[in-house]
């Protein structure tokens, strides 16, 4: 792994340490070619595609109902999302609009999931800290979400309620007041979480100035989402091109201006009091409201057309384009999603003259959709040699003294030796 | 009918479709790259999304960009055999992943791209898998 520089008697090393594919915090495969000037980061290339499941092609293989299962099962964790935007375009492809109450089921379902996606991010910031108690209370907390989430779908993950034309399942008065008590547990909880990520020492030591993405690099390489709201950059695809009722209710995006790991973590916190607004206000309006539809009808076969649907998934701007050939399958289906857009932008940038420890906060503070340190290949670039170590190993290594200093070590024995890394 | 988008954007090509703050403009390849420096002249900085195409005739690429609410579609299309786009990594860089991938999965040469490897798939992945096997069979595989 190794690049020397001799000068002045001292001799300075360069150490390439792939991290990746497997991440402990995540159950997804990336992997990152992190470049170390000891224990500086002075490089990272991101290599995706661990995940490629072909997905375009398998929905140009089916019929559009079947299309909303796949879609849903992209990611578990913005399963909502994927699948009320797959049935939005192929609504656009219709030119179908769906009744009211759909779209305020819709949005609560969505809304939903975003609180209990930023309170899994919450969770694992906090565990890369090294707070696992803010890992126990954010995911004791995500539970009440998940439960509502039971409640409103009958489903935990996949919730399988948006079909095309409406939605599928109602939510009747008596789950509504359920719903309501356990927002009011997670908005006492959310204002916790701000004044713990405001005001503890240990907290802002390991995130304040770490990891920053400037606003004009965000600007030019179009990061979306929250990491962009993290650098002051108000985007937010429900306020920019509103659909469903986001453009008629009450609400503001929120856009912190620190461009650091703490920024990005209190976009996150401070989102949540908007979702949790907007919840309220969606269940009042089914509450107050007649009409009880759920969907239009839609035929099974879908005329010659073309149409795109957007969408803010938690981890930002979605886009589904469709194309449809007068049969009951799409010709063509293109899903661009937030990380696709985000990953290999913003994380080069955050992490360069970073420190290797702070890795792990600041790629979560990206919230990308993927996972780190299962395995790592070290590799000795003047032999050409490489060792490819288990996360027990990295582990061992991690909890000596000085971590990186132990493994520089033990490599600069190995090359003393010129024995080759096996 | 196109009065609900700016004209400088329905005044780029040829306005195919419409529908809520969506607007489809198709621009023959021989001026698909002015029409690039237009969009970028009216402060559009981002590309949002490419997506290709295969017809089976031809291959189009849809430029996919959202700016003040609009959300704004520039086809063009370019030969089935040897298909090849000017590359706008230039004028959007965030065009850069999306031009590998369109290179990946349908084998479309973006001029001026000097890196166009595979982000997506493996050694062991079939090539172009978004291409159609046979022209015209408006079926896929």
């Amino acid at each position: 792994m190794v690049k020397e520089n001799e000068s002045a008697g001292s001799v300075r090393r360069t150490y390439s340490l792939p991290v990746g594919p497997q991440h402990p915090m995540y159950v997804e495969a990336e992997n990152l070619a992190v470049t170390l000037d000891g224990e500086t980061i002075t490089g990272v290339e991101v290599n995706i595609g661990y995940m490629h499941r072909g997905i375009e092609e398998l929905m140009q293989r089916r019929n559009y109902i079947q299309g909303i299962y796949l879609a849903e099962r992209i990611c578990g964790i913005c399963s909502g999302i994927h699948s009320m935007t797959y049935c939005q375009v192929v609504e656009n492809l219709l030119e179908l609009e769906i009744p009211e109450r759909a779209k305020l089921i819709r949005m609560v379902v969505l809304e939903l999931e975003r609180l209990h996606s930023h309170l899994l991010f919450l969770g694992l910031v906090g565990y890369q800290i090294g707070l696992d108690t803010v890992f126990m209370y954010s995911w004791r907390d995500r539970e009440h979400v998940m439960d509502m989430l039971e409640l409103v779908s009958g489903n935990r993950v996949n919730y399988a309620i948006p079909t095309i034309g409406g939605v599928r399942r109602d939510i009747p008065g008596g789950k509504s007041g359920e719903i309501l008590k356990r927002l009011a547990l997670v908005e006492k909880s959310t204002r916790y979480y701000e004044n713990l990520f405001t005001t503890n020492r240990s907290i802002r030591a390991r995130t304040m100035g770490l990891g920053r993405l400037h606003r004009s690099h965000a600007l030019e390489y179009s990061i979306i989402g929250p990491v962009a709201r993290g650098s002051g950059i108000r985007t937010d695809i429900r306020a920019d091109v509103p659909y469903l009722l986001y453009g008629d209710m009450d609400w503001r995006v929120i856009a912190v201006d620190g461009s650091d790991t703490h920024a990005r973590v209190m976009v996150k916190v401070l989102e949540m009091y908007q979702s949790i607004r907007i919840i309220r206000t969606c269940l009042s309006r089914l509450s107050k409201m007649a009409d009880k539809t759920l969907t239009e009808k839609a035929p099974f076969a879908i005329p010659v057309a073309e149409a795109i649907a957007v969408g803010e998934a938690p981890r930002g701007e979605l886009i589904y384009y469709a194309r449809s050939n007068g049969t009951d399958r799409p010709e063509r289906m293109r899903i661009r999603t937030p990380t696709f857009m985000n990953l290999l932008y913003c994380l080069p940038p955050m992490l360069e003259g970073e420190q290797l420890a702070d890795l792990p906060v600041i790629v979560s503070s990206a919230d990308p959709c993927f996972s780190c340190c299962d395995r790592v290949t070290l590799i000795d670039q003047r032999t050409g040699s490489s060792k490819t170590v288990d996360e027990a190993w990295l582990k061992k290594q991690y909890q000596a003294k000085d971590c990186i200093s132990t493994v520089c070590k033990r490599l600069d024995n190995n090359n003393s030796a010129r024995r080759p890394l096996k | 009918m196109t009065d609900r988008f700016p004209a400088w954007m329905t005044g780029l090509g040829r306005v195919y479709a419409e529908q809520g703050p969506s607007v489809f403009v198709e621009v023959p390849l021989s001026r698909f790259e002015k029409t690039m420096e237009t969009i970028r002249h009216h402060g559009i900085s981002t590309v949002n999304a490419i997506s290709g195409y295969d017809s089976g005739k031809d291959m189009e690429v849809l430029y996919h960009f959202i700016h003040q609410g609009v959300v704004l579609t520039v086809k063009t299309r370019t030969g089935r055999k040897n298909p090849a786009m000017p590359s706008v990594v230039g004028l959007f860089p965030s065009a850069m992943l999306f031009e590998q991938e369109n290179h990946e999965m349908l084998g479309i040469d973006f001029t001026g791209n000097r890196n166009l490897r595979p982000v997506l798939l493996g050694k062991e992945s079939p090539k172009t898998p978004l291409r159609k096997k046979e022209a015209g069979n408006g079926k896929g595989k």
